[in-house]
């Protein structure tokens, strides 16, 4: 069995951190979204497996590379325009040449979702799973276990099944989804769901675990169960008088200075400076290279890699992308918000700030409750963010 | 990284696996071996590259053999530390490319039931507790011994008498070639295409046996299993790009993980590490060509910023008419490949006149480690683009750090200063992701630069020699005549040669230079020539002179050249792109220079 991993995409609903990045390289509990979808594959001993790129296609393949680090092989196809799903699919039609998996490459599974694709029938088969936002998918409904109709992004619908973008398809389909695709149906589930008379498309309601992340916060509400390593795995350097609790990781070289109190699940990563007497709680993820200076607390955050956090800075259910600094004192408190997005809103029982990339906060900077900063802003000293601020903006 | 290859037929062995070999030496290139089975198992090793083995192996009857070709890690390159390794008697020869763990241990034990060791390698016990477990199957005597190892590898082991080649793997890249009469093992389909595109991949845990006419493959538990034959359609120059188009685009890309492990390396020791005697000297000369020299030129700011003592950069090739003088500069050597003509030469120059020496290199066991006092190695892993540009990046991290430990070595920093300095070194791999993530943005440029025949570079402190790399990034891969400058010279002379069709690339940073450059800038657009600016996020001021923006993430000034030199190597890789050169092997250039 060979798999198609689908990672051409942008997902611009997660600004401030898909800028510059694309979706499947986003971190959740610490390893890139993708790195979960390779994994369940392999677990499933798929190992021949082709990707699908195109925006910042070199930071994908640099970092899959070829694949034999992890004992399979990867072949990368080009998808030079987003044209839909059907159409990256075929970009990599010379590859198609046995009954194959497509897999979303920006979905967060385990190994099991693919295990239920593998051990339906050998014909066609869509995987589904149940979710209280129906409204964002593709809604299906089954006769028995066939798949009679698939409704895209319905705006009232009371059905909660779902399609989970991963099919196990034949290569005889492939005549179709051209064909398809040059009447302009681009995508591979409305090419599907308009053929549903002429192919046998078996439903699988998985039992494993499908998750998405749609906007910058789902990533937050992700993160901890994403951590789901147990025990204590210290690859760094821990000072006398550390306090860890927990499930808690800590990368090579990284640094846990005096008096620190770590209590998991917590993913601290590679090259880290932490503390004295820095307080992390759970569910928070840190990546590499990040430094924490003394007296800060973080508690359920996701904190990415070479931020730095001067000292008394404190952060609840907050994000903070790559490269930004927060100098001493910045408060990111957590609370009830609405967060305004692409002109929504989004009421949120406890959450704490978003902010993007490569931003530098002065010190003493306080940020509200849902609030989302952009890629490269510039905070200065004092200053407090009741509303969302664009990429490459001052605040004072 | 290492590669392993093998070849049982009824061709002559030795040539295959050089051919081979030759062709895996991206992925080190070190020290290579061979070993053949005819009457005996003859083994030819030696440390340099694969053309200097082709020389010294003789024609050998032979039609089963295994090759290797290092890349050190650890334990210096030399013929003992080569592979392949025989066993005591001679019986069994093997090649590996990974890691055991648990060497030390088993090395004890082994010792202990008087076996002997010729090197300092961890593969060494590999062949002894083949050997010990040898009981007329090979095969099974390399799974009993596997199962004592603990560690990552792919090998391959030939016996006396026979025509089968043993294999096994885990978390290292092995495959077998499928062929008529004749099969093939190697670390990489690259290795072999030119004789069979039909390939079987070796799974995480397998082991195989290979003759020329049979391959049967077994499973983890030892199972024989089958698996369908793949045809590989792709050439043999794609393989190793990893579906990037070029070496130089790849190579670009890993600099956040070449940046990574060189800091990794150092930075954790700096305060406690021997990179420096502990006496601190009065000044520093470093010594350099091309690329190399522009990064001691950076060096020169960092070092004179930081430790506060006074640097003179000279190139190479000039060093050796300078005057001796009675101080003892220290003195820092960079050379990417170690075998640098005019960079040794400075060096056996400068021990000469009793200073001390310190080497930068990317190759581990090269001249230049062994002759200089002291080493620092970039940890940048083997380039194949002539232009280089991650073992530039590395330089630059690997100057900072000496800077850092200079100035640490004379109490020019304190504990706060130091911690801050860290962390601003730390996040360099990701500024450099940051870079590169917006590749995508530098069309416009790309535009204006590729009409150009000539072009100018200006900078000013340590964005200058920035400048000077960007220049010589341009003119190397797309022979448009690039010069660069120090933003200040500019007008003692070369803005005689501007004109509407010489464009001028000046960077612009937020920093203490940002105001004299922009009236340098400003000069220059007056006189019609296009300008394209180098600017820090966020500035919108420089849309006011010019159309052709780049824009640089903020960073502390110092380092501005790590972000810089990246951009404008994207820069240059799609300037050359756009005019169809052969990027990675530009006319007339080597990678290595190694005459004078």
């Amino acid at each position: 069995m060979k798999a198609v991993i689908l990672a051409a995409g942008h997902g611009t609903r997660l600004w401030p951190l898909s800028e510059s990045m694309p979706k499947v390289l986003i971190s959740i509990g610490n390893r890139p979204i993708i790195d979960y979808v390779v994994d369940a594959l392999v677990a499933n001993s798929i190992k021949d497996i082709a990707v699908v790129v195109g925006y910042h296609k070199e930071a994908i393949m640099t970092h899959l590379g070829d694949g034999s680090q992890r004992g399979i092989k990867i072949t990368y196809y080009q998808q030079n325009r987003p044209l839909g799903t059907a159409h990256a699919l075929l970009c990599a039609r010379p590859f198609l040449d046995e009954p194959f998996l497509v897999v979303p490459g920006d979905n967060l599974i385990d190994r099991q979702v693919v295990k239920d694709a593998l051990e339906a029938s050998s014909g066609n088969v869509l995987v589904l799973t149940r979710s209280n936002m129906s409204s964002e998918y593709g809604v299906v409904t089954t006769h028995g276990k066939r798949v009679v109709n698939i409704m895209e992004k319905p705006k009232n619908s009371s059905a909660n099944v779902i399609s989970t973008g991963i099919y196990l398809l034949q290569p005889e389909i492939l005549p179709m989804l051209e064909m398809e695709l040059s009447q302009g149906i681009n995508g591979i589930s409305s090419a599907v769901a308009k053929n549903l008379e002429r192919i046998d498309l078996e439903g699988v309601m998985t039992r494993g675990e499908w998750r998405d992340a749609i906007y910058p916060w789902d990533i937050l509400h992700m993160n901890s169960r994403a951590m789901d390593f147990r025990g204590q795995t210290v690859l760094g350097n821990l000072e006398e008088g550390v306090t860890l609790k927990g499930p808690v990781h800590i990368g090579k070289g990284t640094r846990i200075r005096s008096g620190c109190y770590i209590e998991g699940p917590v993913h601290i990563g590679e090259g880290c400076d932490i503390g004295p007497f820095v307080s992390v709680f759970p569910g928070t993820s840190i990546g590499n290279e990040v430094q924490v200076d003394p007296y800060s607390l973080i508690s359920g955050s996701v904190v990415y890699d070479a931020v730095s956090v001067g000292s008394h800075c404190h952060l609840s259910r907050s994000l903070v992308g790559r490269n930004t600094t927060l100098s001493s004192s910045c408060h990111m408190d957590s609370g009830p918000a609405q967060i305004v997005s692409g002109g929504n809103l989004f009421p949120q029982e406890d959450i704490g700030a978003i902010i993007g990339p490569g931003s530098h906060f002065e010190a003493g900077v306080t940020v509200r409750p849902g609030i989302m900063v952009g890629n490269g802003c510039r905070v200065h000293a004092g200053a407090t963010l009741r509303e969302n601020l664009r990429s490459r903006t001052e605040a004072f | 990284m290492c590669g392993i290859v093998g070849y049982s037929g009824d061709k002559m062995a030795t040539d295959i696996i050089l051919d081979s070999l030759i062709r895996l030496e991206y992925r080190g290139y070190d020290s290579v071996g061979v070993a053949i089975v005819n009457h005996d198992i003859v083994v030819y090793k030696e440390k340099g590259q694969v053309s200097q083995l082709r020389d010294l192996v003789p024609s050998i009857d032979g039609y089963t053999g295994i090759g290797h070709t290092r890349w050190a890690t650890c334990g210096v390159p030399s013929s003992e530390n080569a592979h392949p390794f025989k066993s005591m008697d001679g019986r069994i020869a093997l090649v590996h490319n990974g890691i055991i763990e648990n060497y030390l241990d088993l090395r004890k034990e082994l010792s202990a039931q008087g076996y002997e060791f010729s090197s300092q390698t961890d593969t060494e016990v590999l062949v002894h507790l083949v050997h010990r477990y040898m009981d007329g199957d090979l095969h099974m005597a390399l799974r009993r011994a596997l199962q004592d190892v603990r560690g990552t590898y792919a090998i391959a082991a030939v016996e006396f008498g026979s025509d089968r080649i043993v294999v096994a793997r885990k978390e290292n890249p092995l495959v077998i070639g499928v062929g008529m009469g004749e099969n093939f093992i190697a670390s990489d389909v690259t290795a072999i295409l030119e004789h069979t595109s039909d390939v079987i991949y070796v799974m995480d845990g397998e082991t195989a046996v290979i003759s020329p006419e049979e391959i049967h493959l077994f499973s983890p538990e030892g199972q024989e299993i089958k698996r369908e034959v793949n045809r590989i359609t792709w050439t043999s120059e794609d393989a190793k790009k990893e579906g990037f188009e070029h070496f130089m685009l790849k190579e670009i890309f890993e600099q956040p993980k070449t940046v990574r492990d060189t800091l990794v390396c150092y930075l954790d020791g700096l305060e406690a590490s021997d990179i420096l005697p502990p006496v601190s000297p009065s000044s520093v000369t470093i010594v350099a060509c091309g690329t190399s020299y522009h990064a001691g030129m950076v060096g020169k700011y960092a070092i004179e910023e930081l430790a506060n003592i006074p640097v003179t950069v000279e190139l190479g090739s000039e060093f050796r008419y300078s005057s001796g003088t009675d101080n003892k500069p220290l003195v820092i050597l960079i050379t990417q490949s170690g075998e640098t003509a005019d960079t040794l030469a400075a060096c056996r120059e400068a021990r000469r006149r009793g200073c001390h020496t310190l080497a930068v290199t990317n190759v581990l066991g090269s001249t230049i480690t062994r002759e200089a006092d002291s080493v620092i190695m970039t940890k940048a892993g083997p380039e194949i683009s002539v232009a280089a540009t991650k073992t530039y990046t590395a330089q630059l991290v690997s100057l900072y750090l000496i800077a850092l430990k200079l100035a640490l070595n004379r109490g020019a920093i304190d504990e706060m200063g130091l911690r801050e300095l860290k962390a601003q070194l730390r996040s360099l791999p990701t500024l450099i992701e940051r870079v590169l993530d917006r590749a995508d943005s530098l069309q416009d440029a790309v535009e204006v630069m590729s009409r150009a025949q000539h072009a100018f570079f200006i900078g000013r402190n340590i964005n200058f020699p920035s400048m000077l790399e960007g220049a010589l990034k341009l003119k190397e891969i797309s022979y448009i005549h690039a010069e660069g400058y120090a933003a200040g010279e500019l007008k003692h002379g070369p803005l005689a040669l501007l004109d509407p069709d010489t464009p001028l690339v000046a960077a612009c940073l937020r920093d203490h230079t940002y105001e004299k450059m922009i009236s340098n800038v400003t000069e220059v657009a007056a006189r019609g020539s296009p300008v394209l600016i180098v600017a820090s996020d966020g500035d919108e001021q420089v849309h006011l002179l010019t159309d052709h923006v780049i824009f640089v993430p903020r960073c502390p000034p110092l380092l501005s050249p790590v972000p810089l030199a990246v951009l404008l190597q994207l820069l240059a890789y799609h300037v050359a792109k756009a005019k169809g050169m052969p990027i990675d092997k530009p006319r007339n250039l080597a990678k290595s220079v190694t005459v004078e």
